[in-house]
C-alpha cells in the first residue's frame, strides 16, 4: 500500500510541475471568480443570474477536468514508458499493478482537491450572487425557493392506465373496430391509448375538476414549513400568454386537520408557478390529496411533459447537494484516469489522447450510440448495409457501448441548478458502476496488459 | 578465482530475437547465451557496441523476456517481484524525472523499496554525500549534467544495499574522478561487503580493474568466458619498474639480460605522468581550495549505511541459503553453503590489489598513485627472484649517483 502512495505522490507532483497541469487549474481559477460577473442571466432576477452562473461554471470545471484527466492520464503513463523511465521502477519490487494503481489514485486524489475547491468556490460566489441588490419583487425569496433550497420532487401518482386501456380495446375488439385504428401492430394501439389517456388525465376543460395524490412525502407535519406545487400549464390553442383561472385545495378528507382553505389564483400559461401548500396538509403517512378546478369560462388548459406538474418539499441544503453532485463528477473523472491509463498501457501518447476523447464522446452520446446498435439488430437481416462484418461488429460494438458509461446518466449538474436533490442513492450508484464495476474492468484490463508488457521493448 | 559459492545468476542458453512489426526475426541480440555468476564475484560483461550486453541485462530483470533459455536470479526467475528488492540496477542511461529534485528523486525510489523514513533520510543524505552532489540536490534533476544524473543513477542503485548489483556501462559519461569512485566502490563492496557485482561495459580499462570474471560477447554470443588473470596473464614477458635510470645503466642492464637469460629486452620508456592521475591531483586540489562549481564535489566517502559490518546485518544468509539448496537439487555438485564467509582482513585487500597490479600492464599500475611513487613492490614469482636481486645489485653504483 505504501509503495501505491508512493506512486501517486509522485503522480500529484508531476500533475502540480508539469505545466499542463498548472494551465487547467489556472484556468479554473481564472474562470471560477470571472464568471459570477461575466454571467448575466436573464439580466433581472439574481435568480437566472445565479443559475447561469452554476451552470456555466460546474459545466466549464467538469468539461476541463475531464480533459486534464484524459491527458494527464494518458501522458503520464504513456511518456513514463516512452522515455523509459519505467524501466527503473520496474526493476524496483514492486508490482506492476500497484503502480498502476498508483497513478490511478494520484490523478483521483488531484481531481478531488480541484473539484473541492471548486466546491468552495462556487458555493461562495452563489451566496455573494444572493446578496447582490435586485429589483424584482420576491427575487431573493424565489432564489431561496428554487435554487438554495434543495427539494426533492414528487409526480402526482398515475390512475391505473392499463386496466384502462385493456378494458377499451376489449371494448374495440367486440365492436370489431380494431382495424380502423390506422396502426399495425397491437403494441401501438396499446401504447397509443395510454398516450391519449394520459393527455387526457393532464388537461383541463373549462369548468373540469381533478384530484390528484402525492405519495412518499418525506415531511415533518409538526414543523411549520411549506411545500410547493411547481407548474408550467400551456394553453393547446397555441396562443402566448393565454390567462386562466383556476381553484384549488389540499388535505385528506379523513384527517380534517389536514383540510386548508380553497384558493383562488390566476395563471399565465408558458409560465413556471408555484403555489404554496402548508405541511401540515400531508397525511401521517406522507400523502396529499389536491384538487384542482379550472374555473375558467373558455380556456382549456394542459400540461406536458412529467416535470411540469410536480410537487417540491425541501430534503437538504446547497451545499450537500452540491457536494454530492461533486462526487458524481469525481466518480465520471476516476473512470476517465482509469480509461486513460489502460489506453496509455499499450498506446503512445497522441493515440492514447485519441482514443479517449473518442471514448469521451461516445460516453457523452452513449444513449445515441446504444439505440443505434439495438435498431441496427432489429432491422431486417437483408437490408442491413453492413451485411458481411455488420454480424461480427456488431457485438463489439455492444460491449464497447457497454462498458462505456452512459454520462448522461451520471450529470447531476442540472440538478443543482434547479434546486433538486442530488440522492445519496444516485451518488452511491456512480461509484458502484463507475468506479467499482466498469472502472474495475478496465483497470484490471490495463494491469494485465502492463504486467504481460515487455517494457523495454521500444515504443514507435 | 575458482568458488564454490551459491550461483546467484545462471542462465541456460538464453536467446532473444527482436521481431519486426510483421513478427519475422529480424535481430537475434543474444543468442544461446549461458552465464553463471556466483555470489560474492565481480562478473564482467564485454562486447562492442550492439552485442547484446544490455538486452541480456534486460531480461535478467524481467524488463525483456527471453525468446529461447531460463533464467534463475537469485533462486527465482527475473519475474519474481520480490527478489527485486535485493537488486540494484543501473540502467545504460539514467532514465530520471526531470521534475525532481535530486533529493526527492532517490526519496521515491527509497520509498518502492519500502525503506522505513528515518533509514530513507538518512541512506538519501550519505548517497548523496556519496556521489558528491550533497550541494546540488537542491536542483531539478532536468538540469544535471550526463555525469551528474549517471551519479543519481549509481545512486538509486544503491538505496536497497543490493546482493547483487547490476550496472550498465556505470562509467560513461562520468569524469574520471567518478570512473575512479566507482571502482573503489564496486572493490569495496565485493571485498568488504561480499556483494555479487555485474557489470557490462566496452571500456575494457575498467573491467580489468574491478571484474575476476569476465564473458565476452559479440553478436550475441559468448566468445570467451574466464578469469580475467588467467584471460590476461602473458607469461614470456617481465617487467620492473624502478626510479629514473641513466642511459648507461639501462644499457648495461640490456647487455646483462642478454648474457644471464639470452634474451632482448622489449622496450624502455620513461613513462609521463597519466593524464588520469594528473587530472585527478588538479581536481582533488581546487576541491580542497573549495572552489566554487555547480557540479559535483568531493565526494566518494562511502556511504555509511552500505559500509556498515556485513556480517552483522545478513539475516539474508537464510535466503542464501535457500538459493544454495534449490542450486544443489539443481546441480546436484555443490554443498549448500550457510555458513556466512568471514569478513577478509584489510591487508589481504591490499595484498590482492598488488598482485592485481602485476599482472596488468605498467600503464595501469601508474594509476595507482602510491605504487608509482614506492618504487617496485611487486612480489614476484619465485623463479623470477634471484634474476631481480642480481640485477639490483649490478646497478647499485648508478643507483647510488642518482641519488645523490
Ligand atoms: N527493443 C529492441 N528492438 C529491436 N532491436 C533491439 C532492441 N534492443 C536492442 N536491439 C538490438 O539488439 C542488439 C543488441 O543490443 P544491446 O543489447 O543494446 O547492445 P549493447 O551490447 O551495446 O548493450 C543490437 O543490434 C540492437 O539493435
Ligand atoms: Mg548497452
Amino acid at each position: 500500500m505504501s509503495r501505491i502512495w508512493a506512486v501517486a505522490r509522485h503522480m500529484i507532483a508531476e500533475g502540480i510541475r508539469m505545466k499542463i497541469a498548472l494551465v487547467f487549474i489556472g484556468i479554473i481559477v481564472i474562470i471560477l471568480p470571472v464568471m459570477p460577473f461575466a454571467v448575466a442571466g436573464d439580466g433581472v432576477t439574481i435568480t437566472s443570474r445565479v443559475q447561469s452562473f452554476l451552470a456555466y461554471s460546474l459545466g466549464s470545471v467538469s468539461f476541463l477536468l475531464s480533459l486534464l484527466t484524459v491527458f494527464l492520464s494518458c501522458g503520464s503513463l504513456s511518456n513514463e514508458i516512452q522515455m523509459k523511465q519505467i524501466l527503473m521502477i520496474v526493476s524496483k519490487p514492486i508490482p506492476r499493478w500497484h503502480f498502476f494503481a498508483g497513478k490511478w489514485l494520484g490523478i483521483v486524489v488531484l481531481n478531488a482537491v480541484l473539484l473541492l475547491f471548486t466546491g468552495v468556490t462556487v458555493w461562495g460566489f452563489t451566496y455573494y450572487l444572493k446578496g447582490m441588490p435586485t429589483s424584482v419583487a420576491d427575487d431573493r425569496e424565489t432564489l431561496e425557493y428554487e435554487v438554495l433550497s434543495v427539494r426533492h420532487g414528487v409526480k402526482p401518482q398515475e390512475p391505473d392506465f392499463e386496466s384502462i386501456v385493456e378494458e377499451k380495446i376489449r371494448r374495440l375488439k367486440e365492436e370489431d373496430r380494431l382495424s380502423d385504428m390506422a396502426y399495425s401492430s397491437m403494441k401501438d394501439i396499446h401504447q397509443r391509448l395510454r398516450e391519449d389517456l394520459k393527455i387526457q388525465w393532464r388537461t383541463f376543460v373549462p369548468g373540469e375538476y381533478t384530484g390528484f395524490i402525492f405519495n412518499n412525502l418525506m415531511v415533518d407535519r409538526e414543523k411549520e414549513d411549506y411545500i410547493h406545487l411547481r407548474f408550467k400549464p400551456i394553453s393547446p390553442s397555441g396562443v402566448d400568454d393565454v390567462m386562466f383561472r383556476a381553484r384549488w385545495m389540499c388535505g385528506d378528507p379523513q384527517y380534517p386537520n389536514t383540510m386548508t382553505d380553497q384558493n383562488v389564483g390566476e395563471f399565465v400559461c408558458e409560465r413556471f408557478h408555484r403555489i404554496v401548500i402548508p405541511t401540515h396538509a400531508v397525511n401521517p403517512k406522507g400523502k396529499i390529496f389536491f384538487g384542482k378546478q379550472n374555473i375558467d369560462t373558455k380556456e382549456t388548459i394542459t400540461f406536458e411533459g412529467d416535470e411540469s406538474f410536480e410537487l417540491f418539499f425541501p430534503i437538504g441544503s446547497f451545499h450537500w447537494n452540491l457536494f454530492r453532485a461533486l462526487t458524481i463528477i469525481w466518480c465520471r473523472l476516476a473512470f476517465l484516469a482509469v480509461m486513460g491509463l489502460l489506453a496509455s498501457s499499450f498506446l503512445s501518447f497522441p493515440v492514447a489522447c485519441l482514443a479517449c476523447m473518442l471514448v469521451l464522446l461516445v460516453a457523452s452520446f452513449s444513449g445515441f450510440f446504444s439505440q443505434a446498435i439495438e435498431y441496427a439488430n432489429i432491422a431486417p437481416s437483408g437490408e442491413d448495409p453492413l451485411w458481411i462484418v455488420g454480424p461480427l461488429l456488431r457485438p463489439l460494438g455492444a460491449v464497447f457501448v457497454w462498458v462505456v458509461p452512459d454520462f448522461s446518466k451520471f450529470d447531476p449538474i442540472g440538478n443543482v441548478i434547479s434546486g433538486r436533490v442530488v440522492p445519496l442513492m444516485w451518488v452511491i450508484q456512480s461509484v458502484l458502476i463507475l468506479i467499482f464495476i466498469k472502472g474495475m474492468i478496465l483497470g484490471i484490463l490495463g494491469c494485465v496488459i502492463l504486467t504481460k508488457r515487455e517494457l523495454a521493448q521500444v515504443v514507435v | 578465482m575458482p568458488t564454490n559459492e551459491p550461483t546467484v545468476v545462471q542462465t541456460i542458453g538464453l536467446t532473444k530475437i527482436f521481431k519486426d512489426f510483421w513478427h519475422r526475426d529480424r535481430v537475434v541480440a543474444v543468442d544461446k547465451l549461458d552465464l553463471n555468476i556466483h555470489r560474492n564475484q565481480v562478473f564482467g560483461l564485454l562486447g562492442p557496441n550492439g552485442s547484446g550486453k544490455t538486452t541480456t541485462i534486460k531480461m535478467l530483470l524481467g524488463l525483456l523476456y527471453p525468446t529461447r533459455g531460463r533464467i534463475n536470479v537469485l533462486g527465482r526467475a527475473p519475474t519474481d517481484v520480490a527478489i527485486k528488492s535485493r537488486i540494484g540496477y543501473l540502467p545504460e542511461e539514467s532514465y530520471l524525472y526531470r521534475f525532481l529534485d535530486a533529493r526527492e528523486t532517490l526519496d521515491y525510489y527509497a520509498r518502492l523499496f519500502q525503506i522505513p523514513r528515518q533509514d530513507r533520510r538518512r541512506r538519501v543524505e550519505q548517497l548523496l554525500e556519496m556521489v558528491g552532489l550533497t550541494r546540488e540536490a537542491r536542483r531539478r534533476v532536468g538540469e544535471y549534467s550526463k555525469g551528474m544524473a549517471r551519479r543519481i543513477g549509481l545512486a538509486q542503485a544503491l538505496i536497497n544495499d543490493p546482493d547483487l548489483l547490476i550496472l550498465d556501462e556505470p562509467t560513461t559519461g562520468l569524469d574520471p574522478v567518478g570512473t575512479k569512485e566507482i571502482k573503489d566502490l564496486i572493490n569495496f563492496l565485493n571485498r568488504q561487503k561480499q556483494k555479487t557485482i555485474l557489470l557490462c561495459s566496452h571500456l575494457l580499462a575498467d573491467v580489468e580493474d574491478v571484474c575476476q570474471q569476465v564473458t565476452v560477447l559479440y553478436g550475441g554470443r559468448q566468445q570467451a568466458v574466464g578469469n580475467i588473470r588467467e584471460l590476461l596473464s602473458q607469461k614470456n614477458l617481465t617487467q620492473i619498474t624502478t626510479e629514473r635510470l641513466s642511459d648507461a645503466a639501462i644499457d648495461r642492464i640490456c647487455k646483462l639480460v642478454a648474457e644471464e637469460e639470452s634474451k632482448r629486452v622489449v622496450s624502455v620508456s620513461t613513462p609521463s605522468d597519466k593524464l588520469e592521475t594528473f587530472f585527478l591531483r588538479i581536481v582533488k586540489r581546487a576541491q580542497e581550495a573549495r572552489q566554487q562549481t555547480s557540479g559535483v564535489t568531493a565526494g566518494g566517502r562511502i556511504a555509511e549505511f552500505l559500509a556498515t559490518d556485513a556480517s552483522q546485518q545478513r539475516p539474508e544468509a537464510v535466503v542464501d541459503s535457500l538459493i544454495a539448496a534449490a542450486e544443489s537439487v539443481k546441480t546436484t555438485t555443490e554443498e549448500p553453503e550457510s555458513t556466512i564467509p568471514p569478513e577478509e582482513p584489510a591487508k589481504d585487500v591490499i595484498d590482492e590489489l598488488l598482485t592485481t597490479t602485476q599482472t596488468t600492464d605498467s600503464d595501469e599500475s601508474a594509476d595507482m598513485d602510491q605504487a608509482a611513487s614506492e618504487a617496485v613492490t611487486d612480489q614476484p614469482d619465485q623463479g623470477d627472484r634471484e634474476f631481480i636481486d642480481r640485477l639490483i645489485k649490478g646497478s647499485d653504483k648508478e643507483n647510488d649517483d642518482d641519488k645523490e
